[in-house]
């Protein structure tokens, strides 16, 4: 699964740090999401949504829907 | 008791870890020293209690480390719960290959060693988890 999520987090000039307190979860989290090494659960895909004001299909996406 | 559990935050688990294994493992050396001043054939008045009581207390000590730390990975960072939910998967097929395998072995060329197949196998399932939680930390890097 694909993801914007470094896009989204340098428009808004936010450490990865800073994601990881506004979601509770570790920066190593967001690090391994942010390499497409490890896919979120739903409920930490909704809260990213939350923080950056969009849908988690704007987010997340599928390899062929880009 | 749900609720009682989510609330409880299972407070001085290091502590209690490393007392446990300390009454786990001191009734070893102490029964050297008690053979020492008592003599063999007295000893097993005193060594018996003793080694009741703190491999009682270390049992205890041990069960509220693994409920403790079991609640803090499942309310914890999502990451750190699938490393730990992906070693004791590996941990656990370890085991359960290392049990038939040293069935084999032992009940064809070392009976007496099935005594301490138990032992054997917690000490492998608890080198396989750490050295898988390695493994499966290195693929989420």
């Amino acid at each position: 699964m694909k993801n914007t999520l470094h896009i989204l987090r340098a428009e808004r000039r936010l450490s990865q740090d800073d994601l990881a307190k506004l979601v509770d979860v570790s920066r190593q989290t967001i690090n391994a999401i942010e390499r497409e090494k490890y896919d979120p659960s739903l409920p930490l895909a909704l809260k990213m949504g939350k923080v950056f004001n969009k849908k988690v299909e704007e987010i997340f996406f599928l390899e062929k829907e880009k | 008791m749900k609720n009682i559990l989510k609330n409880f935050s299972f407070p001085h688990k290091g502590k209690i870890l490393i007392a446990s294994t300390i009454f786990l493992f001191a009734p070893m050396f102490l029964l050297q020293i008690i053979i020492a001043s008592v003599g063999l054939e007295k000893s097993g008045a005193i060594t018996r209690p003793l080694f009741l009581v703190s491999s009682l207390l270390a049992c205890v000590g041990f069960i509220y480390c693994s409920i403790g730390y079991h609640f803090q990975i499942m309310q914890g960072d999502e990451l750190k719960l699938k490393i730990h939910l992906e070693s004791l998967n590996i941990a656990f097929t370890t085991t359960l290959v290392f049990l038939f395998a040293l069935i084999f072995v032992f009940l064809n060329f070392a009976p007496t060693m099935l005594n301490y197949i138990l032992v054997i196998l917690a000490v492998i399932a608890i080198i396989a988890y750490v050295l898988g939680a390695e493994f499966v930390k290195e693929k989420y890097e």
